[in-house]
Order: C-alpha cells, then sequence, then structure tokens
C-alpha cells in the first residue's frame, strides 16, 4: 500500500512491523516529535531531537535519501536563517564581523543597516537551522509510514461520516489525476504552438494561467459524473456506519511505543523547564 | 404484480437548457426482463437512467414532471439512497466510478451501511468478483494499476455485491477497447445466465444488444420512438439509421435482402443464406497513393517513456497528402505514442520524423503546428477560452495573423464542422459531439497538411462515428493527410484508405483495409472483424475481395433461389 | 442565448427559496478535487517561485487562484480546500512539523473565506460578465499595483518612517497618493465594467484577503506557532513578498478564473448561496 511520501516523492517505508502498528500511533509518534521541537531552545537539545526523529526514521525503514527532496528546502531556510539573524536582527555578544550595508542620514538620526555576525546570532541560527531538520524528519515520518488508506479509513475508525473518508480518498486520487491533466493540457496547447521553453516568463505566467480553465472545466465534469456514481451507490455525505470490514486493533505494542514517545516529549519539557 | 419499472408521461429539463431531455416517456420492464435501451446521442437514454434512482429528480437542478415507480416505489417519494438500494447503476466511464484506492475498499463502501458482519461482506466480496472474472489478487489494487476493462468489471462487481434486485449498466462499454469490450460482456453474459436480477442496459452496439436482450426500447428526442423484440426493431432498419441508430449489420443485411427472418449473428445468417445465394467478389479500387506527395516521414523511431517502457520500437511510416490511414492496434501498441511522436510533442528515442522534407527538431513550435494538427481524445483537454470563436481563434491569434484574417478563417471553419451560430457559447455547455468537433476546428484552422486525431470514435454513437469521419474524409479530398487512431475496425474500413496496426511498438501490418483484414494482422493484432466479412467468409468468400460493408454485401449477393 | 440565461436566473431563485438546500456529493467531491489541484499547484508555486527562506510561500502563488474562486462560488468549501491544501504542502515540500503546518494553514483558509464573506455578507449574487471587457483587463493591473505601493507605503511608514523621520515619510507620502490613485482608477473601471456591485465586492475581496492572509501567514512562520519556523526578524519579508504576490495572483488570475467559470458554476448548480449549501 503506497504511503502519501511514495506517492509524492517515490520514496517508500521498508520495515513491515513499524508499517503494521496501528495508524493512531503512526500519527502520534510524529506528533509527539513535533511537540518536542516547541520545546528545544538550545543547540543540544535540537540535535538530540534531530537523532530521535532520525533514528524512528531508520526504525520505520525510511532511508535517509527521502532528505534529498528537502534538500532545497533545507538549503535556503538554513542560508535565510543564517542571513536574518544577521542582517535583521543585531543581538549583543563577541562581534566577529560587522560591516554597513546601507547609511543613511535621517531627518530623526540615522538609519543603518549592517551585516553584524556575532556568537549569539550564531547560536541562535544554528538552533533554528537544528530544529528544521528536526521539522523536516517528523514530516517525512508522518508521510513515509501513513498510507492513503491508514488516513481514509482512519477517519472512519473515528465515527466521521462518509462524506469525510471519500474526500480524503479523492483528494489523494485528485493529485494523479490532475498531475496527468496538467501534463495533458500543456501538450495541448503545444500542439496548437504555444512553445513554453522560448516565451518569456511573464507571458509564460499567463499561458499557465490558461491552461487552469480546462483544469477547472475538468473538474466539474469529473465532479459531476463522479456524484452521479456516489448517489448510485446508496450512500449519502452524511450517512455514518460503524467500520466493520477493517479493524484496527491496538495492540500492546502500540501502546509500549506511543508511552515511550510520550515519554520523550515529556523528556524534551522537562529539558525546557529545568535548563 | 409490481413491475420493476413503471415510467409514465415523465418530462424533464435540466437547468439552464432550452429543451427538455425527456418529453413525456413511457414505458415498463417487468421483473426479470433484460432490456435493452437504444438511441441517438442526445435521445434522453443516461438522463431516462437517472430517474430510475431518484438523482432526477432530487439530486439535479431542473423541471420535472410525470412519474416514475422503481419496484412500486414512486422515485419522488424515496430518498435516492433507498432508491440505491434496490437500483444499482453502472456508469459509463470506469475511471469516474473509483473513489476509493482499493478495489478491496472500493466495494466495502457500498456495503457497510446496509450493516452486514464482517463475515458477510467478505463473501459477497469474493461472489461478486468471482462472477466477473476478477480473482481476489485484485482486492489490493490500486485504480491506476487496472485495465479499462477490468476497472468496469469491478464497477459492476460493487454494484452487484449489494444484491439490487435492479441492475442498471449505462453503456458499460464505450469507453473501452475491443478487449476491455470482450470482459464487461462476459461479465454480462455470467450475470445474465446465473442471476435472477432485472437488467435494463443502454447501448450503442446493436450486437451486444442482440446478443442479450429479451426486449429493446429506441428512444428518440425524449420519447419511445420504437419498442419490441430485438428480431422485430431491427427489422426497422432503415427508420433506425435515419434516427442515427444502426442495427446489427446481420440485420441490416437481413431486412434489405427481405429474409423471412431478421438474422441477429454471423452464424444465424450465414445459415439462413446458405446454398442460397452466390455472392459475387468485390472490385478492388486502383491504388494511386504512391504518385502523392510525401507529407510526413517516420524513419526508425524508437521511443522510450521515463519508467524504462519501450513504447516503439522501430517504427517506419510514409503518410502522403490526400490519404486517410487508420492507426488501429490493441491497448499498449504505441499508437498515441507515435502520433504524439509525429506530431513533435515527443522527442523519440531514436530515430527521426521528417515533415516535407525537414526534420521535426527543425521546426518551432508555432511553425510546426501549421503543418502537423494534434487532436487530443479528450476535447476538454483542449479547450481553453470561453467562447467558441475565442477557441478557434485561440492558434491564430498565436501566429499573429491580423484579426479580420483570424474572422474569416473561424467562420469558414466553424461552418465546416457545423458549429456556425454557436460563436459566442461556452465551450463547457456544448455537446460531447460539438466539443470534439470544436477541438478539431481549433486544430483545423491552422490548416495543417497533416492533421492526426486521437480516437475520435471512442464512445461515441454510430451517427456520429460516421459523421466525424466524413468529415475527417472530406478534408483529405483538399490534399490534407489524415491520421485517425481508432478501435473501431468497421468504421476504419469503410473510410480509411489504409490500415496501419501496430503491435508491441511496431507496424506489424500497413495496406488497404481489404488487405489487412485478409491478413493474419487480424488476430496478431486482436482485431474485430465487421460481421459481414465474418458472414462472407462463413459463406466461403475468404480473402481481399470480400464485402466488408452492408452496402457491399447486399450489392454483391446474388440469390440463386 | 444571455437572455435566456438570465431568464432562468430569475426562476431558480424563485425556486430555489423554497427548496431546502443540502449538501451532496458534488460539493463533496468538488471540494476534494479542487483541494487536490491546489495542493499541486502550491507544490509547483512554492518550487518555481519561491519567497526563498520561506518554504511553501511563494511569490506568486497560484493555488491561490483556485481556492480563493472557489470560496466565491462555494462558500465555505473553498476556504477547506485552502486549508486542507496548505496543510499538505507545509508537510511536503515545505517540510513543516504537523503542528506547524495545521497553524499555519488557516492563512490561506483567510484567504478564501474574506471574498467568501464579503460577497455572502453583502448579498452580492457574482456576476462577472465583462460589459467593457478592456475595463475589465486593465483592472488587475490598477488594482494590484495601487495596492502594492500603498502597502509598501505603509510598511516603510511603520517600520523606518515612524522612528526615522525623512526621507522615509516623504517615500510613504508619495506611495499613499500614487498607490491610491491607482487603486481609485481601478475601482472605477471596477464599476464600468460590468455589474459594478460583483466587481468592487471582488476587489474589496482581494485586498483583503492578500493582507489579512499575509498577516496570518507570515505571523504563523516567524512569530506564532508551536514553533515557529523561522525568526521573528523574517516578519517584514515574509509578509510583504506574501501580499503582493497575492495582489497579483488575485487579480490577474483569479479575475480571470471568475470571468471564465462563474457562469459554468451557476448553470450547473455547484454554486453555493450558503456557506456550505
Amino acid at each position: 500500500m503506497p504511503t502519501i511520501l511514495r506517492e509524492l516523492t517515490g520514496i517508500e517505508a521498508a520495515s513491515t512491523r513499524y508499517m503494521g502498528l496501528h495508524v493512531a500511533t503512526k500519527i502520534l509518534i510524529p506528533l509527539f516529535l513535533s511537540i518536542s521541537i516547541l520545546f528545544t531552545k538550545d543547540p543540544l537539545a535540537a540535535i538530540s531531537l534531530i537523532v530521535i526523529s532520525a533514528l524512528t526514521c531508520k526504525l520505520a525503514g525510511i532511508p535517509l535519501s527521502a532528505m534529498k527532496k528537502y534538500v532545497v528546502v533545507i538549503g535556503s531556510m538554513t542560508s535565510f536563517i543564517a542571513l536574518s539573524f544577521v542582517l535583521f536582527a543585531h543581538l549583543p555578544g563577541r562581534v566577529f564581523y560587522e560591516a554597513t550595508l546601507l547609511r543613511i542620514e535621517a531627518e530623526k538620526g540615522v538609519f543603518e543597516w549592517k551585516i553584524l555576525v556575532t556568537d549569539t546570532a550564531l547560536s541562535y541560527a544554528a538552533t533554528f537551522i537544528a530544529r528544521i531538520f528536526a521539522m523536516v524528519l517528523t514530516a517525512i515520518l508522518l508521510l513515509g509510514t501513513v498510507t492513503d488508506r491508514d488516513f481514509v479509513w482512519g477517519l472512519r475508525s473515528v465515527g466521521l461520516p462518509f462524506g469525510a473518508c471519500v474526500a480524503a480518498s479523492l483528494f489523494f486520487r485528485g493529485i494523479q489525476l490532475f498531475v496527468s491533466d496538467f501534463m495533458t493540457i500543456r501538450e495541448a496547447m503545444s500542439a496548437r504552438g504555444v512553445d513554453f521553453e522560448r516565451t518569456s516568463l511573464a507571458r509564460r505566467f499567463l499561458l499557465y494561467a490558461n491552461a487552469l480553465i480546462p483544469l477547472l472545466s475538468l473538474m466539474i465534469t469529473r465532479s459531476y459524473e463522479m456524484s452521479l456514481a456516489l448517489e448510485a451507490r446508496g450512500i449519502a455525505p452524511s450517512t455514518r456506519a460503524k467500520a466493520v470490514y477493517h479493524r484496527f486493533a491496538f495492540r500492546r505494542r502500540d501502546l509500549g511505543i506511543t508511552l515511550t514517545y510520550l515519554a520523550v516529549m515529556m523528556a524534551f519539557i522537562l529539558w525546557w523547564l529545568l535548563w | 404484480m409490481v413491475k420493476a419499472i413503471e415510467a409514465r408521461e415523465v418530462r424533464w429539463k435540466y437547468l439552464g437548457r432550452e429543451e427538455p431531455a425527456l418529453r413525456g416517456l413511457s414505458l415498463s420492464v417487468e421483473k426479470g426482463e433484460f432490456v435493452a435501451i437504444m438511441g441517438p446521442s442526445g435521445a434522453g437514454k443516461t438522463t431516462f437512467v437517472l430517474t430510475l434512482n431518484g438523482t432526477i429528480p432530487q439530486r439535479l437542478p431542473g423541471d420535472f414532471s410525470g412519474s416514475v415507480k422503481v419496484l412500486g416505489m414512486d422515485t419522488r417519494e424515496h430518498d435516492v439512497t433507498e432508491l440505491a438500494r434496490k437500483v444499482a447503476i453502472v456508469f459509463e466511464d470506469p475511471e469516474m466510478q473509483f473513489v476509493m484506492t482499493t478495489v478491496e475498499d472500493e466495494i466495502v463502501l457500498g456495503l457497510e451501511p446496509l450493516g452486514l458482519s464482517r463475515e458477510e461482506m467478505e463473501e459477497r466480496i469474493k461472489w461478486s468478483l468471482d462472477l466477473v472474472g476478477l480473482s481476489k489478487d485484485f482486492l489490493d489494487r490500486h485504480p491506476y494499476q487496472l485495465s479499462g476493462g477490468e476497472k468496469q468489471r469491478v464497477a459492476i462487481a460493487t454494484a452487484l455485491a449489494r444484491h439490487p434486485e435492479v441492475l442498471v449498466l449505462d453503456e458499460p462499454t464505450s469507453d473501452l477497447d475491443p478487449q476491455g469490450k470482450e470482459e464487461v460482456v462476459s461479465a454480462i453474459r455470467r450475470v445474465r445466465d446465473e442471476l435472477d436480477i432485472t437488467v435494463i442496459l443502454v447501448e450503442h452496439e446493436s450486437e451486444i444488444v442482440a446478443e442479450f436482450a429479451d426486449r429493446v426500447i429506441v428512444l428518440r428526442e425524449g420519447k419511445v420512438f420504437l419498442e419490441g423484440e430485438p428480431r422485430e426493431v431491427f427489422a426497422k432498419a432503415k427508420e433506425l439509421k435515419e434516427i442515427g441508430v444502426y442495427p446489427p449489420e446481420t440485420a441490416e443485411i437481413s431486412a434489405r435482402l427481405e429474409l423471412s427472418s431478421i438474422a441477429l449473428s454471423a452464424e444465424e445468417l450465414a445459415e439462413a443464406l446458405k446454398g442460397k445465394v452466390s455472392i459475387n467478389q468485390v472490385r478492388r479500387e486502383a491504388d494511386d497513393g504512391a504518385s502523392r506527395r510525401l507529407v510526413a516521414r517516420c524513419v526508425s523511431i524508437e521511443y522510450v517513456y521515463p519508467g524504462g517502457i519501450k513504447a516503439l520500437r522501430g517504427v517506419n511510416l510514409e503518410v502522403r497528402e490526400g490519404e486517410f490511414i487508420a492507426l488501429v492496434g490493441p491497448n499498449g501498441s504505441g499508437k498515441t505514442t507515435l502520433a504524439k511522436v509525429m506530431a513533435g510533442l515527443l522527442t523519440p528515442t531514436k530515430g527521426d520524423v521528417l515533415i516535407a522534407g525537414r526534420s521535426v527538431k527543425e521546426y518551432g513550435r508555432a511553425e510546426l503546428a501549421r503543418l502537423v494538427g494534434y487532436v487530443h481524445q479528450n476535447p476538454d483537454h483542449q479547450l481553453f477560452c470561453q467562447k467558441v470563436y475565442d477557441e478557434v481563434a485561440f492558434g491564430l491569434r498565436l501566429l499573429g495573423l491580423p484579426e479580420d484574417e483570424v474572422k474569416r478563417r473561424v467562420e469558414e471553419v466553424l461552418k465546416l464542422v457545423n458549429l456556425s451560430g454557436l460563436e459566442d457559447e461556452h465551450p463547457f455547455f456544448l455537446s460531447k459531439g460539438e466539443k470534439r468537433r470544436l477541438a478539431l476546428a481549433s486544430v483545423y484552422a491552422l490548416n495543417p497538411r497533416l492533421l492526426i486525431v486521437d480516437e475520435p470514435t471512442t464512445g461515441q454513437d454510430r451517427g456520429f462515428c460516421d459523421r466525424i469521419m466524413a468529415l475527417l474524409k472530406a478534408l483529405t479530398r483538399d490534399g490534407k493527410a489524415v491520421i485517425v487512431i481508432t478501435h473501431s475496425i468497421p468504421i476504419a474500413a469503410k473510410y480509411a484508405d489504409r490500415i496501419v496496426v501496430l503491435k508491441s511498438g511496431k507496424v506489424i501490418a500497413d495496406g488497404s483495409p481489404r488487405d489487412i483484414l485478409a491478413s493474419r494482422a487480424v488476430e496478431e493484432g486482436r482485431l474485430i472483424i465487421p460481421q459481414t466479412l465474418k458472414v462472407s467468409r462463413l459463406l466461403g468468400l475468404n480473402g481481399r475481395y470480400a464485402p466488408l460493408t452492408p452496402d457491399e454485401f447486399v450489392r454483391a449477393v446474388s440469390l440463386t433461389c | 442565448m444571455k437572455d435566456l440565461y438570465k431568464l432562468d436566473l430569475r426562476v431558480l431563485t424563485v425556486r430555489e427559496m423554497s427548496a431546502p438546500r443540502r449538501v451532496t456529493w458534488m460539493h463533496i467531491v468538488t471540494f476534494a478535487f479542487a483541494t487536490a489541484i491546489s495542493y499541486v499547484l502550491g507544490v509547483v508555486s512554492s518550487l518555481i517561485f519561491p519567497v526563498l527562506g520561506a518554504p511553501g510561500v511563494s511569490a506568486l502563488y497560484v493555488a491561490a487562484a483556485i481556492y480563493v474562486p472557489l470560496g466565491v462560488w462555494m462558500g465555505a468549501w473553498g476556504a477547506l480546500a485552502g486549508y486542507v491544501s496548505c496543510f499538505f504542502l507545509g508537510l511536503y515540500p515545505s517540510g513543516y512539523s504537523v503542528i506547524q503546518s495545521l497553524i499555519w494553514s488557516w492563512a490561506d483558509f483567510i484567504e478564501a473565506i474574506v471574498p467568501a464573506a464579503i460577497f455572502r455578507l453583502a448579498k452580492v449574487d457574482p456576476d462577472f460578465t465583462a460589459k467593457r471587457p478592456w475595463a475589465a483587463k486593465l483592472l488587475p493591473l490598477f488594482i494590484s499595483m495601487g495596492t502594492a505601493l500603498l502597502f509598501i507605503g505603509i510598511v516603510v511608514q511603520v517600520l523606518w518612517g515612524a522612528k526615522y523621520g525623512e526621507p522615509f515619510v516623504t517615500f510613504y507620502v508619495y506611495s499613499v497618493y500614487i498607490g491610491t490613485a491607482l487603486a481609485l482608477i481601478g475601482i472605477v473601471l471596477g464599476l464600468i465594467a460590468g455589474h459594478a456591485k460583483t466587481w468592487i465586492a471582488h476587489i474589496l475581496g482581494i485586498i483583503g484577503a492578500s493582507v489579512l492572509s499575509g498577516l496570518w501567514g507570515a505571523g504563523s512562520l516567524t512569530y506564532f506557532n508551536l514553533p515557529p519556523p523561522l525568526p521573528a526578524e523574517l516578519f517584514w519579508p515574509v509578509f510583504v513578498g506574501w501580499v503582493l504576490g497575492d495582489l497579483v495572483v488575485l487579480s490577474v488570475i483569479a479575475t480571470a478564473l471568475l470571468v471564465a467559470l462563474t457562469p459554468v458554476f451557476k448553470r450547473t448548480g455547484l454554486y453555493v448561496k450558503g456557506w456550505w449549501a
């Protein structure tokens, strides 16, 4: 069963033991880790969280090459965070480097825009950057271990009506359908003489905007046909029925693992409180 | 006794439409009957289907009058969810009937509201899949992993698992390739043979209707036009063809030869004619194709998709001015890939395409669009504008033509495709057939030398197929070359000068329709030959000179007694 | 054809008043598909036109052109589509945690609910038929440029003008005058483009949606979240980039879609007068 991450990026969790956990466990683990991020205020705590998150991904069988998909994100966030602490904030501490970029003699004083690199700024930047790694790992963990089916039947098991369950399923189906539609529409535009490669960025922007019209028209046509098919099934969006077919037994190991990660989260909270 | 369906003076007008879709339709269906509903596009068939589970008038906006009772339940007084427990509907597009991510979940979705136990559900899932010829290996499969025929069979299984009393199949084979059609027909055969339920089959293909129906109802303009047993109805071949409904070729031949009984299958007709007729060979027309100018040439084309799938394996093809080529072959044979490579939309991994003597890589997009026009299978993918006029003008404006020239060309092309008067209409509100003609017009307006049309006949009634093919044929008289990708061999045989058969990325046959249908390419390419040809062969006339169409057969036949 | 269409609408209004409205599968399916499209476009926009340093934030967030018009057409469904698509965008490829994403996504909810609310609370029946197409085409340019200038001027005054005085104050004054003038021209164009109430509601919707969603979006990335993924110092660059990008997308693309597809939503019965049905 493909996970959300597999559908989006082609990366898949390999551990069948982890994948066999209850869907609530698979959602709670990244949730506890992401709450822990809130309580990491120093580089050491952040690095500890990174290690725990990375180990959990390893246990789940998610290859760390999944991080490659986030390289651009991590790279841009990292550099911009570092820049923000040196360009937009003047944090006290030992000054390593200082340079004035812009100086304006204003009416009520001197406006200066400086680069100021201090040890405090670097420490803050390091913490933020480390937290980003932890964030990315928890996101990968969630997407890499929760399948779209888990998501859909998870909603059913908590008693939500069929409307919610079908909507969730159609969201995942819709992603595939519309990527394919978008490519076909782009192709159809090319067939009519549109040259996307040799067009200015502005014109390309407008052409892609043009492509949204058939995309939405198709969406409406599909919605119409699919809703007729759903009406014919004898279920209404508000229909609720007990989820009898798929059994989600919350076993002892689910309880054990959930409590373990709850303890990890509490440990980070304590760390934050005490240090 | 309560009838399965009872419709009285049903009138329905969709919101925003000028004309009603149903105009006083009255019909009834007995329990256990297998009734086929036929009619040209726009006759009201699907609209009528939607009244059977109460979707009309409860869910769609419009004006309704009359009454529809299903197993005694008035569809205005019982909610759709209640009616749907008795009536199961399978629609035309298999893709749009899948809402869940696996086959198993798809079937379970309809079963859980029935309050069944897990064991009962498992039992029903197994039973329904078995009935349609699918194994339990399919349970974990995703919709995108299934072929069209498999999807449609899952849709039928999903419907049957609910144990409905009435099963409605709305053009279940329309969007499928021949193999998919055969799979679904087999499933319907088992349903008919093993279950005691009422079945209503809406279908264009009269051969399928002839095989299954106890009774045929033909609709026209929202009313019943003809009704009766298949033989009775198909005997009126002329009247049916006038409204765009095509009887089985054998029935048409029987009617035109004034046989005492209307034959519904090739075997029946051959049996009826054995020893009583002689068939003269049909004269072959001389082929002057080689003298015409070359428009396009494919040289050893190979194409490998990013996933590693080799779609084309060394295709060589020449296309000349004025030629009408039908490109046929099973799904996955590479037809659409080849068409896109020729249109310059895909770059071949190896080999080259020469258009007007130059490699396709040397042309800019706009320049190439003026030489090779490509019309996608689904017109919704290529309609970008808010007005019909602007749609046709889109490509012309991209070329930078002055507005008065654009106007002239647009008017000319709209007249050609019979869309004059609809210039200000929003393309979304056109009928399926109008959209297809508009898509064709928007590409044709650029005046390409080669026009490639991808499956214009799929999902269309025979009348529309004939009209669109006749239109394309007319273009070849102006010197245009036309390539049509199609699954319909009878249509290809009727209109094409050449049939090119693809299989597994290779051209396995290329020749006149007669040559192809007389060759081994028929089995290799899994082509379904016209009924008329089947009859000719059963009567001993094989080879290149057998009649291919009812017209040819009737002209070629001499009664010996 | 147009007159008949208008006639049908009037008949529908009378009939609709007596018929109960309910959420149907058509609403659910359209919402699910619109969310999927918004998500795909969101991923594409944030990768092609990023605001560097703020993943998921795009200089030209084309996805907004889907769920904001959907809010006008289908009320709260559009807002929900914005929220859900943004939530998944937060997870991939932005890399935010579940909680961060849950909080951040309200930005897109706000972006769609503001125009939806304006149309519904002012009881404006959207009619984007352009009686003067040239005015409808020029309107986005004036509104987006005018509002952008006005906005930048205000930001400069807030950040530096109040503290440092000239030359920031002069910059603020000029941008306010020019920006307001351009925006006023845009409003006049809106009044003459077609159905005045529709176009004015739309203009107000564009401005309100951009600013309010920008406030929440940039704020939840830098000031308030659990925890904010970015430092507070990045609030203003992210906020300005967000608002300007939204102004362009909503005034150019969303307007084009509203003009093209409002008749379609109405004639297919998908248009939602209320919030959910």
